[in-house]
C-alpha cells in the first residue's frame, strides 16, 4: 500500500505538464492486474486527497492521471460518478470555494478540466447518464464554457465526432422527410386555393383596365411577356386616348382588327405625328366610382388573403423547404420551382393592385379572420416599408406627398397642397422634426445667453463664479440630472426562490437617489489660510481653536518596523510623553548620544535584533519601502563582508534546505510570501547571529 | 433477495412480509435511470412536480422561470446520449401566465383535463390541460407557498396556504373563495387533504405549528399537534419548543399516510415527525420522530452546508413523495426526503431507517414525484433539471451501453 501511495504522490507532484509516462504505467499495471479492485478503490481515494491539496499544479496532475483511469476501468469511473459534486468543486471552483494558487496553472486547471468532462460526457455519456447531468448543470446553471473543450475534443477523436455526425445527419434527414411530407400536404390543399384567388384578382384588373393587346387581337404575342408589359398597355391606352381621341372616336364601332390595321397604317405611312404624352402621376386612368365600386370590393377581399394570408404562407414553405436537400426524393426540385412560381404569381398581382392605387391600409383596421391560420402573423408590407426607410427627412416628406396624392381614394385630405397653410391642421409627420429643431434652437440660445452674460461683466457673478468650488467628477455628479436611476444593472440574478425571479423594474427610490447627489465637502480652515500670520499668532499664544491644530503623532518604533501612529494631545499610552522624534522614530534629543554610539561600534549588527534595525541608518531614503529594500541590502553586503560568503551560494543551500523533499520538482512555491525587507532582514539576522 | 425468497419457500416467514421485504430491498437499489431522461427545459430552478393519479402518465413541472412545462412519460425519442428523452408533450411559455416564480402545480384527481398552479404573483390559476390556456384565476392578495385539493374527489375545494394568517377554501365550480380558516399568525406554509375523509385538512405553518381542521365548520380546528421533547431539557426551553409546536422553524411538508390514520409532517429542522389521527384513544399524538438527514453524504463539508441551507430556504415547501409498499396488510411506507446536501434520503415511515441514499443532484432538491406501479421516480430542484430514478434491475442497458462500461485497459499502454 505504501508503494501505492508513494506512487501517486510521485506522480502528482513533479508540477510538471505532461505526467511521468514510466510510473503511470507502473501504476495502471497495479490496477489492471488486482482483480479484487481493491487498488483501484485505494488509488482513487489517494487521487482524490491529492485533489485535495491547495495546489493547482498538484491538482492538474492529479486530474490527469484520473483522466487515464476513468478512461480505462469501469469501476473508476463508478467511484468517480459518485463523487461528482466534489470533484467538479475541486476541478472547476465553485461558488464557495476558488482554485487554489497558482493564479496561471488554476486557469489551466479549469480548461482541462473542462476538455476532460467534455470527452468523458460524449465518450460514456450514454451509459453513464450522471455524467450528462452534469454537463447539463455546468453548462446551463453554472456556465461553464465548454466551447474550447468541444473543438479540442473534435480535433483529438475525429471518429466519435464522425459517428456523432452521422447520426445528426440521421436525425436531420430524418427531419428533412417530415418537412417535405407535411409541406407538400399543404401545398396540395392550398395551391388551387390560390391560384384561383390569383385568377379573380386578374379577372377584376381585366374588367377595369381593358387590355390593348386584348382589343386589338394580338393577345397572343404577348402573352409570354404580358406581365412585363402591362405598364406598357396602360400607357398606350392613355396615349392613344389622349392624343387620337378624334380618331378614336371616328373608328369606335370598327372592328378591332381594322382598328389595328388603321394605326399600323398611319404609323407606317408616317405622314401624321404621333404624340404619346405620359403622364406618371396617373399611369392608370382608372377611379373607383358607384359604377366600379363592387370590382373594388372583391379585389380588396382577394387582396387581403393574398398578402396577409396566402403571402405569409408561401414564405414559410420556401423557408421550410430550402432545409430540404434536393436529393431526398425526386419532387422535392419541382416542389420548390411550383412554390417559388406560385410567390412570384402572388406578388406580381400585389404589385398590380398597388400600381392601381387601392390603400393598403384599410388591412389593419379590417383583419382577415381566418379560422384554421392563427399561427401566421401579418408581417409588415415590404415595400412600403422599403419606401419609408430610403432618403433623407425632406426626400421622404415629398416621397409621401406623392405617394399620398396617388392613392387619394379614402384619406383625401392628405395629399391635398392647400392644407400646409390652414393653420388648423397640424402635420403629424411634421411635429416630430419640429420639436428637435426647436430643442435645438433653444439649446443654441441658451449658449449665446451664457456667452453674453459672460461678456456683460456682471460684477457679482464674477465674484459667485470665482470663489465657485471646482468639483472633481463623482456619483453626485454622475446622478445630477438622472431622476430614474437602475439599481441593479449587473444582470446577476440571486438563485433564490424568493427573491431570484423579481420581475420589477429595478429602480432606486427617489428619496435614495437624492442622497446620491450630495457630496461631502470638508471645509478647509478659510480664515489661516488667507492670514497666515494671524494663524501663527494664535498658535504661539497657544489659545484659539486648539481643534484645527494638526496633533502629532507619537512616532515611537513599532516591533513591527513601522512608527506608531496613535495621536495624542500629551502622552501616548503606550510609549509616554510625546517628544519630537526623527525619521526613524528616535528621540530627536538624544540623536547626539546614539551617533555617537554608532562611532563607538563599527558592527551594528552583532547588537540585538531590534537594535540593530534601529541602529543601521541608511541615508537619503523618502518612503518606507524602499527603505526597507535598501537597507536589507546594506545588510547583506555587511554581512556578506564579515563571513567572507559570496551571496549566490548562500541563496543556493537555502533554498536546498527548503525543498530537500521532491529536489526535482517544478512545482511553484505558493506558501513563500513576497519578501519584504523587514522579514528578510529578520531571517537574515537570525541565521548569523 | 435470495435469502427472503428461500425463507419464504420454507414457510418461515410471511407472504405479507416478505414480499414487503423484497420491496424495501428493490426501492433500496434506486438509482438514476440510465436508458431514460427527461430533457433539458426549465431555465430557472424547478419547484413543483406533479404526476396525474388516473394514469401515471403525464407530468407536470413548474418552478422559478414560471413556465409550466407537460410531459408524457411514455412518449420518448432516442438522442445520441440517451435511449429515450422525454420532451414536452406542450408548455406555457415562460411570462405568458405567472409573473412570479410558480410555487406549486397539482392535477385534478379525478380529470387530467384540469391542473392548477400557484405562485408568488399572489394568484392561483386554472388552467386547460388540452389548450394550456388559463381557465380562471384567483387573487388571494399574498403569497402563495401552496395549495393542494382533495384526491377523494367529492367536491373540488382548493386549499392555499399563504403568507396572511387564513388558509382560503377556493371552490373550482363557483369560480369564487368559499371559506376562510384563520390558521396561523405568521403565515402557513403546508398542506394536506385526508385522502378518505373529504373535509379534514391539515395544516402547517411558518411558526412550526401543525393543526388539523374539518372544513364542515369555520373555527372548527380538530387538534393541534405538539411535540414534547422526552427529556426536557434546560436548553430546549428558550429554543421554542413550546407543547404545542411540531416543529421548530417551518413546517415544510405534511402528507397524509394513504394506508393508515398517520399525518407525517417534516419541518426546516430536518425532523420528520408521524402523529397519529384519531386523537380520542391515546394520548401521545406523536408516533415517530427521526432526523432526516442521511449519515452518508457526498461532499465533505455537510455541516457548513445545512445550516446555509437551512437559513435560506426555510419557509419553501419541500415535496417529498411518499408511497406505499404492498398492501393494506402491511404497514410500511416509504418517503423520498429531498435532503439539503442535494441527496434524496429513502427513509422507511414508521421506523425512521434510512434505506438508502440518492446521489445524483448537483444543487439543492425541492420536489419528488413517485410514479406508482412503475417504480420511478422524478426529483428535480435547483439545478432546473428533471431527474429520473428506477431500480437498476428494472431496465435493460443496450449492447453500446454496455461495451462502453467494460474495462479496457489494453490500449495505450
Amino acid at each position: 500500500m505504501s508503494s501505492l501511495d508513494e506512487l501517486v504522490a510521485e506522480l502528482t507532484t513533479t508540477g510538471y505538464d505532461a505526467l511521468d509516462a514510466e510510473k503511470l504505467k507502473q501504476l495502471k499495471q497495479e490496477c489492471k492486474t488486482d482483480t479484487s479492485g481493491q487498488t483501484i478503490v485505494e488509488v482513487f481515494t489517494l487521487l482524490l486527497k491529492a485533489l485535495k491539496k491547495t495546489h493547482a499544479q498538484v491538482r492538474i496532475s492529479a486530474l490527469q492521471v484520473i483522466n487515464e483511469l476513468f478512461s480505462r476501468s469501469h469501476q473508476f469511473r463508478l467511484l468517480l460518478i459518485r463523487k461528482l459534486p466534489q470533484f467538479i468543486a475541486l476541478v472547476l471552483g465553485s461558488y464557495q470555494k476558488k482554485l487554489p494558487p497558482p493564479k496561471r496553472y488554476a486557469e489551466k486547471l479549469k480548461l482541462l478540466a473542462a476538455e476532460h468532462l467534455y470527452t468523458w460526457v460524449e465518450k460514456f455519456g450514454f451509459a453513464y447518464q450522471r455524467l450528462v447531468y452534469a454537463y447539463r448543470y455546468l453548462r446551463y446553471v453554472e456556465k461553464v464554457d465548454f466551447r474550447s473543450a468541444a473543438r479540442a475534443y473534435k480535433r483529438t477523436d475525429p471518429e466519435r465526432a464522425k459517428r456523432r455526425h452521422e447520426f445528426f445527419v440521421r436525425n436531420r434527414r430524418e427531419y428533412m422527410w417530415r418537412t417535405l411530407v407535411a409541406v407538400r400536404a399543404d401545398i396540395m390543399t392550398k395551391k388551387l386555393e390560390i391560384e384561383r384567388a390569383v385568377a379573380y384578382l386578374n379577372n377584376c384588373f381585366e374588367v377595369l383596365i381593358p387590355d390593348i393587346a386584348d382589343m386589338f387581337g394580338v393577345k397572343e404575342r404577348f402573352v409570354s411577356r404580358k406581365d412585363k408589359l402591362a405598364a406598357l398597355k396602360a400607357e398606350n391606352a392613355v396615349g392613344t386616348e389622349n392624343s387620337v381621341a378624334k380618331f378614336k372616336a371616328e373608328n369606335r364601332n370598327a372592328d378591332d382588327e381594322d382598328d389595328l390595321d388603321e394605326i399600323l397604317a398611319v404609323m407606317a405611312t408616317n405622314r401624321h405625328a404621333i404624340q404619346i404624352e405620359f403622364n406618371p402621376e396617373k399611369a392608370l386612368d382608372v377611379e373607383e366610382n358607384e359604377d366600379n365600386v363592387a370590382i373594388y370590393d372583391t379585389l380588396r377581399d382577394y387582396l387581403q388573403i393574398c398578402v396577409q394570408v396566402y403571402t405569409p404562407l408561401v414564405d414559410k414553405w420556401i423557408e421550410r423547404l430550402d432545409q430540404v436537400n434536393d436529393e431526398l426524393e425526386v419532387d422535392v426540385a419541382e416542389l420548390k420551382s411550383t412554390v417559388r412560381q406560385i410567390k412570384g404569381r402572388l406578388y406580381r398581382t400585389v404589385a398590380k393592385c398597388r400600381d392601381l392605387g387601392i390603400d393598403f391600409a384599410y388591412m389593419d383596421s379590417k383583419k382577415y379572420e381566418d379560422s384554421g391560420d392563427d399561427e401566421f402573423e401579418d408581417v409588415p408590407f415590404i415595400a412600403s416599408a422599403l419606401e419609408d426607410g430610403k432618403g433623407s427627412q425632406s426626400k421622404k416628406e415629398s416621397q409621401t406627398d406623392d405617394r399620398y396624392r396617388k392613392r387619394n381614394q379614402i384619406f383625401a385630405l392628405l395629399g391635398e397642397t392647400g392644407l400646409e397653410s390652414d393653420p388648423t391642421v397640424v402635420d403629424p409627420r411634421k411635429l416630430r422634426y419640429r420639436s428637435e429643431n426647436s430643442l435645438l434652437k433653444k439649446r443654441t440660445r441658451d449658449m449665446d445667453s451664457d456667452e453674453q452674460q459672460a461678456q456683460s461683466s456682471n460684477p457679482i457673478e464674477d465674484k459667485l463664479r470665482e470663489i465657485a468650488p471646482v468639483v472633481s467628477y463623482d456619483t453626485d455628479l454622475m446622478y445630477w440630472n438622472s431622476d430614474d436611476i437602475n439599481a441593479n444593472t449587473s444582470g446577476l440574478e440571486i438563485r433564490h426562490r424568493f427573491l431570484g425571479s423579481a420581475r420589477d423594474e429595478p429602480k432606486i427610490p427617489s428619496e435614495a437617489a437624492r442622497r446620491m447627489r450630495m457630496r461631502a465637502v470638508y471645509l478647509k480652515d478659510l480664515h489661516s489660510h488667507s492670514h497666515p500670520s494671524d494663524a501663527a499668532a494664535t498658535d504661539a499664544s497657544g489659545e484659539g481653536d486648539s481643534q484645527r491644530r494638526e496633533i502629532k503623532a507619537c512616532r515611537a518604533p513599532l516591533k513591527s518596523g513601522k512608527l506608531c501612529p496613535r495621536r495624542d494631545l500629551v502622552k501616548c499610552p503606550f510609549h509616554g510623553v510625546i517628544i519630537p522624534r526623527d525619521e526613524f522614530g528616535r528621540p530627536q534629543g538624544q540623536t547626539a548620544e546614539t551617533q555617537q554610539l554608532e562611532q563607538d561600534q563599527p558592527q551594528p549588527l552583532e547588537t540585538a535584533g531590534a537594535d540593530s534595525r534601529q541602529s543601521n541608518e541608511p541615508s537619503s531614503v523618502a518612503t518606507a519601502e524602499t527603505m526597507d529594500d535598501l537597507r536589507a541590502e546594506d545588510i547583506e553586503l555587511l554581512i556578506a563582508n564579515k563571513h567572507q560568503l559570496p551571496a549566490a551560494t548562500r541563496g543556493r543551500t537555502r533554498r536546498k534546505k527548503g525543498d530537500d523533499s521532491n529536489s526535482s520538482s517544478a512545482l511553484i512555491n505558493i506558501r513563500k510570501k513576497k519578501p519584504s525587507g523587514i522579514s528578510h532582514l529578520r531571517k537574515a539576522v537570525r541565521k548569523y547571529m | 433477495m435470495d435469502n427472503i425468497a428461500r425463507s419464504r419457500a420454507r414457510g418461515s416467514i410471511a407472504l405479507s412480509t416478505s414480499s414487503q421485504a423484497l420491496s424495501t430491498k428493490i426501492l433500496g437499489t434506486m438509482a438514476l435511470a440510465e436508458t431514460k431522461r427527461i430533457a433539458h427545459v426549465h431555465t430557472a430552478p424547478v419547484h413543483s412536480l406533479a404526476i396525474d393519479c388516473i394514469q401515471s402518465r403525464y407530468l407536470l413541472s413548474a418552478g422559478a422561470d414560471t413556465s409550466i412545462q407537460l410531459f408524457d412519460l411514455e412518449a420518448h425519442k432516442q438522442t445520441a446520449q440517451c435511449l429515450r428523452q422525454i420532451t414536452p408533450l406542450s408548455h406555457v411559455a415562460s411570462g405568458s401566465g405567472h409573473t412570479r416564480s410558480i410555487a406549486n402545480i397539482e392535477w385534478y384527481p379525478v380529470d387530467t383535463g384540469i391542473f392548477s398552479t400557484s405562485s408568488f404573483d399572489n394568484t392561483l390559476r386554472i388552467w386547460d390541460t388540452n389548450t394550456m390556456a388559463e381557465a380562471c384565476q384567483f387573487d388571494l392578495e399574498s403569497r402563495i407557498h401552496s395549495h393542494k385539493l382533495s384526491p377523494t374527489g367529492t367536491h373540488a375545494l382548493i386549499a392555499a396556504a399563504n403568507e396572511s394568517a387564513y388558509i382560503r377554501l377556493c371552490d373550482l365550480r363557483t369560480a369564487s373563495s368559499t371559506q376562510q380558516l384563520l390558521a396561523h399568525q405568521s403565515g402557513s406554509t403546508a398542506l394536506a387533504w385526508s385522502p378518505f375523509q373529504p373535509y379534514i385538512l391539515a395544516s402547517g405553518g411558518s411558526d412550526g405549528m401543525l393543526k388539523l381542521w374539518d372544513i364542515r365548520q369555520s373555527d372548527s380546528c380538530v387538534s393541534v399537534f405538539g411535540y414534547i421533547p422526552p427529556v426536557p431539557s434546560h436548553k430546549s426551553s428558550n429554543k421554542g419548543e413550546s407543547p404545542n409546536r411540531a416543529h421548530i422553524g417551518a413546517v415544510r411538508s405534511i402528507s397524509f399516510s394513504t394506508i393508515s390514520d398517520r399525518i407525517i409532517s417534516t419541518g426546516s429542522d430536518s425532523r420528520v415527525r408521524v402523529w397519529r389521527t384519531n386523537v380520542d384513544r391515546l394520548p401521545s399524538l406523536l408516533l415517530a420522530d427521526f432526523s432526516a438527514n442521511s449519515v452518508d453524504t457526498e461532499g465533505g463539508s455537510k455541516a457548513g452546508h445545512d445550516n446555509s441551507h437551512n437559513k435560506s430556504w426555510s419557509t419553501c415547501t419541500l415535496e417529498p413523495s411518499l408511497t406505499s409498499i404492498l398492501d393494506g396488510t402491511a404497514e410500511s411506507e416509504i418517503m423520498f426526503y429531498p435532503n439539503n446536501d442535494k441527496t434524496i434520503a429513502v427513509i422507511e415511515v414508521m421506523t425512521g431507517r434510512h434505506i438508502s441514499t440518492l446521489h445524483g443532484h448537483f444543487a439543492p432538491v425541492q420536489c419528488t414525484a413517485w410514479r406508482t406501479k412503475h417504480m420511478e421516480l422524478y426529483s428535480s430542484g435547483a439545478d432546473n433539471d428533471i431527474f429520473v430514478w428506477c431500480p437498476p434491475a428494472a431496465e435493460n442497458l443496450t449492447d453500446e451501453q454496455i461495451a462502453t462500461r467494460v474495462d479496457s485497459w489494453s490500449d495505450g499502454n
